[in-house]
């Protein structure tokens, strides 16, 4: 119990916490801007780890972050606006359940379609190919390129958005739309146009997750999906599904929590430390936190 | 004057219409004739689709007549498949005595699930039920010295009737049919008696009820604990027709494919769920030869009933779907032919 | 103007309008005209299908039947957020500001549906500060934690910010006290004077009946009245069912 290994697991549980972070902030992102709630954010994020996975193995694309990067993020965006016109547009107006069974629908179709493309084995990724395999000692810790490369791009990519969001118009359109979508369309937002840009977004930066995702565990396969929406599901609700800073507090929570879990009730209980973050949560807030109070929009 | 009109209530949303009764009757017969002349594969499929029935049943009474969004019932067939299992291979007891036991443990799950969903609603309490089957399945994992974790629990015994063993899908059919026809049964009494009045009340409009002086969390629990005795019974059956369980056949995914049965048969309904395992399990064992491409024909199956028809295909609508509009159409126009000129 | 229009001076048309939701019918065919620089006001009671009405012509909510003219042009199938660019703009029932943006970005939202430069945006916010004071003081708060009434002059001077010819109002005295209902009327009296064309869906037929050099009554879906403002008011119909 030494604080060498207290620092250990709090390196680790910020690592996998800030992807969980990026994980939640698209899918806060998502459910706030098209108000809806999807189950298949696990497979975006598969798609977006089977992008890293391929931007190595393909010799004909250059193996740099940047390129991996942008795959990461483009090619999940598309799936966010196929989910979109296939799941949501067509339901805005309809009672939420309708639209969260077709995203269901959506994630057994995106999990057997990727079994058959990618196969049903789990993916070895190369890391060292795109991360040097270097690392640093602080106070008898090892710290490795990879983790640094986390919380670089989570922290960058958070910058980025919290720029877009409140510097730029299009930010504050979004950010009416998701706060009160009747009052956008009377400004003469095409607020169809919105949500997609909210799905596009929100599965793109899902996506850069996935890419972490596979990098830090050196490994991918089809069926991730499913842990890995419970954590962004969690996560989220602690800031009531749409606050985004919230919900990136929530995966940081639930990566620590893990971690420290695991290193006392052993690897097994893994997945329900998630869950009970999720119950802890909603027995004492059931309505999450949000910050800069104002009233929360009714279900 | 008033029980005139609670009867009338709960009679129509039973659709017990005399005609209803006539073809309920009919395919009763047919079914109990049927697997004498069916090959044991296909018997076995049936038996998998009855199974199904029970839990989409179990998630229906929750989700269709409490208004409580639940996608959790594995969990409770979880427990309940391992009770029974438990029971019959380390203590030798008989079938019929573990299978009540397997569903009264369940109910005791969902009473348990029921305390933290009072308050929630809506995605919230569905991401409660579903993580407390997930607990629950992870714990099974991991407690091995009672369930042998991951190895899961092998050479169930099948159940014995006055020294006749169940042990063909012909006769487990027989088996699980019963279960079924008691259940059905037992759900008819429930929701015509006072408690499925208030289940039906809270789920219109919980507030409403609430100050009609109906203890609304109360009758909440009972929708979870008489759901989850029949989740229980699911998973006592599913022990002992294919002999061995582990916590992997109630995963995450296998809730959501009742969930998926449930909505695609229509929910709120006596025999939606009846409808919606039938089509599933039939269709799915239909494709087999797809192999992989089965499961993206079952996600595109769902996708597109919610686009075609998202109640169900039981389930009544306030607007009408599009096939409806376009026979409304079809109607109107050749209403308009016969009178001569425009409508 | 519009050599199109066919009738001059007419900025907001209304034929036989239908509106159903599912089977009910809310708007059973009716009729009604704006003129240029008028204040035209639509009373009823709750359900009459005022607010459905206001919605119809917004292109927010399906018609079953009928048209819809602005300025001379055919504008019943156009989209919603197409509309408020052509200059029709509505102050929805309840306010809807947008509760965790601030009150200079609800009014930058306001000007969404055109295009202007930084410089004219910043005038047109000034403007409105000089139209309300408070506003000004509190710009940088979030709009939810303000007082009804000053949400009322928040979403008033949020839909002047397109600077449209037409203002359509959703029942703008619900849930405020009489003091500053009159004070919102008494702006919709300037505005008028500055040479805005307004309609008023209201529910509080004197206030509204006081300011309106034409109204109409709606019951059930039907317009079962019409006449200048002063004939409304004083009608004895009219006081028994609206005037309390």
């Amino acid at each position: 119990m030494t604080a060498a290994f207290i620092f250990e697991q709090l390196i680790n549980g910020l690592s996998q916490g800030s992807i969980f972070a990026l994980f939640a902030i698209g899918y806060a992102l998502i459910v706030g801007v098209v108000g809806m709630a999807t189950l298949c954010h696990g497979e975006v994020i598969m798609i977006g780890g089977f992008m890293a996975f391929f931007t190595i193995s393909l010799s004909w694309i250059p193996t740099n972050i940047i390129v991996m990067a942008l795959i990461c993020f483009i090619v999940p965006a598309l799936v966010g606006i196929v989910i979109h016109i296939i799941c949501y547009e067509k339901f805005l107006d309809s009672p939420r359940h309708i639209s969260l069974v077709c995203t269901i629908g959506m994630s057994i179709l995106l999990i057997n379609l990727a079994q058959i493309v990618f196969g049903t084995q789990t993916q070895g990724v190369r890391t060292n190919q795109v991360i040097q395999p270097r690392s640093f000692e602080v106070f008898g810790v090892f710290i490795g390129m990879i983790e640094i490369t986390i919380f670089i791009v989570v922290i960058v990519l958070c910058i980025l958005l919290a720029l877009f969001l409140n510097k730029t118009k299009y930010g504050v359109v979004l950010k009416a739309v998701s706060q009160n979508r009747k009052a956008a369309a009377l400004m003469g937002v095409n607020v169809k146009r919105a949500t997609m840009v909210g799905s596009l977004l929100g599965c793109g930066i899902a996506g850069i997750g996935g890419m972490l995702f596979a990098l830090y565990y050196s490994s991918i396969s089809p069926l991730i999906g499913p842990p890995v929406m419970i954590r962004a599901f969690s996560a989220t609700v602690l800031g009531g599904m749409s606050d985004i800073s919230m919900s990136a507090l929530g995966g940081i929570v639930i990566g620590v929590m893990e971690n420290f879990g695991i290193a006392f009730a052993g690897s097994a209980m893994r997945d329900i430390f998630a869950f009970m973050f999720l119950i802890l949560v909603l027995l004492f807030l059931p309505e999450g936190l949000r910050l800069g109070g104002g009233r929360r929009r009714g279900r | 004057m008033e029980g005139d009109v609670k009867s009338r209530i709960t009679k129509k949303s039973l659709k017990l219409s005399k005609r209803n009764l006539i073809i309920a009757v009919a395919v009763f017969i047919l079914l109990l004739i049927m697997p004498q002349f069916l090959s044991a594969y296909l018997n076995g499929v049936a038996v998998r689709v009855m199974i199904y029935i029970l839990l989409v049943a179990s998630m229906n009474i929750v989700n269709g007549y409490t208004g409580q969004f639940t996608v959790g019932q594995m969990g409770f067939a979880n427990v309940g498949a391992y009770v029974t299992a438990i029971m019959m291979t380390n203590y030798e007891i008989s079938f019929w005595i573990a299978v009540v036991v397997s569903g009264l443990a369940a109910s005791l799950m969902g009473a348990l699930v029921s305390y933290p969903a009072r308050k929630l609603s809506g995605l919230y309490l569905a991401a409660v039920t579903l993580g407390f089957s997930e607990i629950l399945r992870v714990i099974a994992l991991n407690w091995i010295s009672v369930t042998g974790g991951a190895m899961g629990i092998a050479g169930i015994p099948v159940p014995e009737i006055f020294g006749f063993r169940l042990s063909t899908p012909l006769s487990t059919f027989y088996m699980v049919f019963a279960f079924i026809v008691i259940m059905l049964i037992c759900n008819y009494c429930v929701i015509s008696s006072k408690v499925g009045r208030a289940w039906i009340s809270i789920r219109e409009n919980e507030e409403a009820a609430k100050s009609l002086g109906i203890n609304t969390y109360r009758y909440k629990s009972l929708g979870f604990i008489y759901g989850g005795f029949w989740a229980g019974i699911a998973g006592a059956v599913m022990a002992v027709f294919y002999r061995f369980i582990d916590s992997n056949m109630f995963s995450m995914a296998d809730n959501f494919d009742v969930l998926a049965m449930m909505i695609i048969g229509g929910q709120g309904t006596l025999f939606g769920p009846i409808v919606g395992s039938t089509l599933v399990i039939g269709s799915l064992e239909a494709f087999r030869f797809t192999a992989a491409y089965r499961g993206i024909i079952f996600g595109g199956v769902i996708i597109f009933m919610m686009w075609v028809r998202p109640q169900g295909i039981l389930g009544k609508s306030t607007k009408d779907g599009p096939i409806k509009m376009f026979y409304n159409k079809l109607v109107s126009r050749s209403k308009a032919n016969r009178k001569g000129g425009t409508a | 103007m519009n050599s199109n229009n066919a009738n001059p001076g007419i900025m907001l048309e209304i034929e036989n309008l239908e509106v159903s939701y599912g089977n009910i019918q809310a708007v059973k065919g009716i009729s009604l005209k704006v003129p240029e620089n008028k204040i035209v006001t639509l009373i009823g009671s709750n359900g009459a299908g005022k607010s459905t009405t206001l919605s119809a012509i917004s292109g927010v909510v399906k018609k079953k039947s009928g048209k819809v003219k602005f300025l001379g042009e055919d504008i019943t199938n156009v989209k919603a957020h197409k509309i408020v660019g052509r200059g029709l703009v509505q102050v929805p029932e309840g306010r809807l500001v947008f509760p965790r943006l601030s009150i200079k970005d609800n009014l930058i939202m306001g000007s969404f549906s055109q295009k202007m430069s930084k410089t004219k945006l910043n005038e047109l916010i000034e403007k409105q500060f000089d139209l309300f004071p408070r506003l000004k003081e509190r710009q940088k708060q979030a709009a939810g934690t303000l007082s009804g009434g000053e949400q009322q002059m928040l979403a008033v001077s949020r839909a002047l910010m397109s600077e449209p010819k037409l203002v359509m109002l959703d029942e703008p005295s619900m849930g405020l006290a009489p003091m500053i209902i009159d004070e919102i009327f008494e702006l919709l009296i300037r505005l008028k004077e500055e040479g805005s064309t307004i309609l008023v869906i209201e529910q509080n037929a004197n206030i509204a009946l006081s300011v309106a050099d034409y109204a109409y009554a709606l019951d059930l879906g039907e317009i079962i009245l019409e006449g200048t403002g002063e004939e409304l008011l004083s009608n004895e119909d009219v006081k028994k069912a609206y005037l309390g």
